[in-house]
């Protein structure tokens, strides 16, 4: 019969096939014992209704526990099932931990994270530009003293953190709703591409699973599962991201808001969880300091000192620079250089990573 | 009783001539044109009649038979009015002249027997002296246009009877003349100088660029950013028209029926800017016997396209052979013509479909899939021909309200005339007389880099994500900027501001 890591799979491909919101009783059985219980057994353990029963035969007829390890060698996606070493133990403490992880990237690399602290950035992805300033800001500055970056690859903010955790060279963790080797949003694909590089894409479903609007709140469960504070960057009032901040309240983790202006609805979210207790964000010192990190001297992005080995021009374009993008007529006039000096300086500048081209929008400094 | 006289069609942008023969022969009063005429020239029947009527000549109550030869070649338009009055006339022995062999004629007539103005007079008149003509009857309306060309008497004439009174030897017309340096000033008129752009530093080097190398121009910004303001100032920075270019955009105009407001010479560059609605044939130019469409309008001046991804797809893409070759062939069921089209194209769009995507006043409500639809209607190949792409941002209202000193156009067109002249003498011998029209031949002769030049651009590449197409744009665009500065050599910061405006090529992140 099959062994513990087969029934896990097992399960798991049944519950991505059958859906949100099955549950596996937690500790009365292994989860061999569970697979192997009579069909009508199975389905009252599983609180599945008993008119769905047949679906457990007939995905019992048509599952292969040697087709799906095959599925997962060709797509190059490396499994973790609870209980296994290498699991997240962070994990395991919440309520309904995943039976299984598919994860592309190797098991050292997510357990180098999990040694790390480990921040969750969620919001909008219908963002304003000052969210998406304020995502890729907070990103960089948390990484850049270690901390991992965890978000779920969607566009808006959820982007702006992951590439701002790039941006710094910092570790970050997408946590998908769609399968592992599945690209959702289409847009994000070269972020996808660079996270691989990087970082690490996890999945609770297996490769291949298409994005089903109830697959993301139940991945947000392992995005605030796997942090130890969550940062809600913008959210409209019933929003994914205050599902992230529900969960991480559950789970004990803490919850961080970015405040926005009281006009905006994508503000809506973060102040009323400023006003019922959330921690204020203004920097990530405000986040390092909840975790006893000891910020850089300065965190006011502005007054950060340029890297010694720029020339006059170079340096000047550069502290003329915000994390807010700018024009590249605004650093002329910022710096006093004339137009073609400014454009030189820029170009080494973007060339070196030290400055962002955001289209539409101008260069900005990357953290 | 048979008469002959000459006469000339425009097809194209030339005119060919046309043999007018007339036969007046017995048999029931009859009055039939053969030749392929088209509805106008056999309506002109009626015109001939009413005009010599009340020009108080007899209309012969004859078997008429009128042939335009060259007879496999369909004709069109009113312009054979005048010639078929006048070999009517011949032919009934009203008129008896020897003139008759040696000027043509070419004109439209009106019930009363005056003559009204035609198309492509300059052409006609270019085809006169081909032929060998002493001289060529035309409308006086049009005399002044075809007295452009040198070498042949244009006589402008008011009405049929003057026409036959000058032919008689009865009248003396003096031969237009038009001293065309004289009305290239006095038409060279533009009162757009860049000094009223505010602020847009950046863009306005770009059109600087643009301008001294005749490289096409894409500006990106929100409604109100002044991208129409920059565009239309461009025609007062590029050198303006030499008598040789007045002349051939006048022949375009002429043949086109585009002359208005009594003007015989086009002094100043063309500026067009059609309406995004416009069909790939309004672009190109189309018809029957087609007519320049937009594309040649703007011959040796500015195309303006404004919200350029609204086009639609096969306007756009018709925009191609143009902007390689600098002329188009439009080829219908019996003819095919060729257009010169060598035009500046600068289009202008919103950065999304909203318009606000970086605007500081208003925030963008597009999402990134949209914006990346909108920006992907411009084909690959398309912007492939765009050397120049550059962000436009929205004014503060410091900017809007600020009053300071800004540079005219004629400051900026004397650098543009300048590093037009080096680059003439560079490209002497070779068919581009601008960096722009440099084959990639010629851009790895002219647009070598030193060392580090060139270690900067493919370090660029590499880095800004920039496509391996750029490569050759951004050296050409260097090359211009070195011009500008007067250097012999690319340096480093000429690669670096040709960068600079690649913002379209620079695709740092899918998404937002």
């Amino acid at each position: 019969m099959a062994s513990e890591r087969e029934a896990a799979l097992a399960l798991t491909c049944f519950m991505a096939e059958y859906g949100w919101p099955l549950r596996v009783p937690a500790g009365k059985m292994t989860l061999r014992q569970l697979w192997s219980c009579p069909d009508r057994l199975l389905a009252g353990l599983l609180k599945l209704p008993a008119a769905e029963t047949w679906r457990i035969g007939a995905f019992k007829s048509s599952f292969s526990a040697r087709l799906m390890f095959e599925e997962l060698r060709r797509t190059d996606v490396t499994l973790v099932t609870l209980g296994e070493e290498g699991y997240p133990s962070r994990l395991t403490e919440i309520h309904d931990p995943p039976l299984a992880l598919f994860f592309k990237g190797t098991l050292e690399r997510l357990d180098g994270f999990m040694r790390q602290p480990r921040i969750a950035i969620v919001g909008a992805r219908r963002a304003s530009r000052y969210g998406i300033d304020a995502a890729t800001a907070l990103a960089g500055g948390l990484s850049r003293h270690g901390v991992c970056i965890i978000s779920g690859l969607a566009s808006g903010i959820d982007s702006a953190a992951h590439r701002g955790a790039l941006e710094s060279r910092g570790g970050t963790i997408a946590v998908l709703g769609c399968g592992p080797d599945v690209v959702y949003p289409v847009s994000n694909r070269r972020l996808f591409v660079s996270i691989l590089d990087s970082g690490l894409v996890i999945s609770e479903y297996p490769p291949g699973t298409k994005p089903r609007p109830w697959r993301f709140p139940a991945r947000n469960r392992i995005i605030s599962g796997l942090s130890r504070g969550v940062v809600v960057v913008e959210a409209k009032e019933k929003s994914g991201a205050l599902i992230t901040a529900d969960f991480a309240l559950d789970q004990g983790r803490d919850v961080f808001a970015v405040p926005g202006s009281i006009f905006s609805e994508l503000s809506a979210g973060p102040n009323r969880l400023i006003s019922t207790g959330a921690t204020i964000v203004t920097g990530a010192g405000d986040i390092l300091a909840e975790y006893g990190i000891e910020p850089e001297s300065t965190e006011n992005e502005s007054a950060r000192v340029a890297p010694p080995d720029l020339d006059t021009n170079e340096k000047l374009v550069y502290e003329a620079s915000s994390a807010r993008p700018r024009h590249q007529d605004e650093l002329a006039a910022h710096s006093g250089l004339d137009g073609a000096a400014t454009a030189a300086a820029l170009v080494s500048l973007e060339i070196r990573g030290l400055l962002k081209f955001e289209q539409g929008h101008g260069f900005r400094r990357c953290s | 009783m048979l008469a002959r006289l000459h006469s000339y069609a425009v097809l194209g942008m030339d005119a060919y001539p046309v043999e007018i023969e007339t036969d007046l022969s017995r048999g029931l009063p009859a009055f039939s044109i053969v030749g392929l005429p088209d509805a106008a020239v056999r309506e002109s029947r009626e015109r001939v009649r009413a005009g010599m009527v009340n020009s108080e000549y007899e209309f012969p109550l004859r078997r008429i038979t009128v042939n335009l030869a060259p007879a496999d070649v369909r004709k069109e338009g009113p312009s054979f009015d005048l010639p078929i009055a006048l070999s009517l006339l011949a032919a009934s022995g009203q008129l008896k002249s020897e003139s008759l062999e040696v000027y043509g004629a070419a004109g439209e007539l009106s019930l009363d027997g005056s003559v009204r103005r035609i198309n492509g007079s300059l052409s006609i008149a270019e085809a006169a002296r081909r032929a060998k003509c002493r001289g060529v009857l035309l409308p006086a309306a049009n005399a002044e246009e075809a007295a452009l060309i040198d070498g042949i008497e244009v006589i402008g004439v008011e009405s049929l009877s003057q026409a036959v009174e000058f032919l008689k030897g009865e009248a003396a017309i003096a031969p237009a003349c038009v001293d065309a340096p004289a009305l290239l000033s006095v038409y060279r008129a533009d009162n757009l100088d860049l000094a009223d752009v505010k602020g847009q530093e950046h863009a306005r080097r770009a059109l600087e660029v643009c301008a001294a190398g005749g490289h096409n121009l894409l500006m990106t910004g929100p409604p109100g950013s002044g991208k129409t303001m920059l565009a239309r100032r461009l025609p007062s920075i590029l050198p303006p028209l030499d008598i040789a270019e007045a002349i051939e955009v006048t022949r375009i105009y002429s043949v086109a029926g585009r002359l208005n407001g009594g003007r015989s010479l086009i002094a100043s560059r063309p500026f067009r800017s059609p309406h995004h609605t416009i069909s790939h044939i309004g672009l190109t130019g189309g018809g029957g016997t087609p007519k320049p469409g937009e594309v040649s309008l703007s011959h040796l001046g500015v195309l303006f396209l404004d919200e350029l991804p609204e086009f639609s797809r096969m306007a756009l893409e018709t925009l191609r052979q143009p902007l390689e070759d600098g002329r188009v062939s439009i080829s219908r069921a019996l003819l095919s013509v060729t257009y010169p089209a060598r035009f500046m194209l600068v289009a202008a769009m919103n950065p999304c479909p909203c318009g606000h995507l970086g605007d500081t006043r208003e925030p963008c409500v597009c999402i990134p899939q949209r914006i990346g639809a909108y920006r992907s209607r411009i084909s690959g190949p398309l912007m492939d021909r765009i050397d120049v792409a550059v962000e436009v941002p929205g004014l503060t209202k410091k900017e809007i309200l600020s009053d300071g000193k800004r540079e005219s156009s004629a400051s900026v067109a004397a650098r543009v005339a300048a590093a037009r002249e080096k680059q003439s003498e560079r490209l002497a011998g070779t068919n581009a007389f601008c960096n722009a029209q440099m084959s990639p031949g010629q851009t790895e002769r002219f647009c070598r880099t030193s060392e580090s030049g060139a270690r900067l651009l493919d370090s660029a590449i590499d880095r800004l994500f920039l496509s391996a197409r750029a490569h050759h744009r951004i050296l050409k665009v260097a090359r211009t900027i070195a011009d500008l500065e007067g250097s012999a050599g690319i340096e480093p910061q000429h690669i670096a501001e040709a960068i600079s405006y690649r913002s379209m090529d620079r695709r740092g992140w899918d998404g937002i």
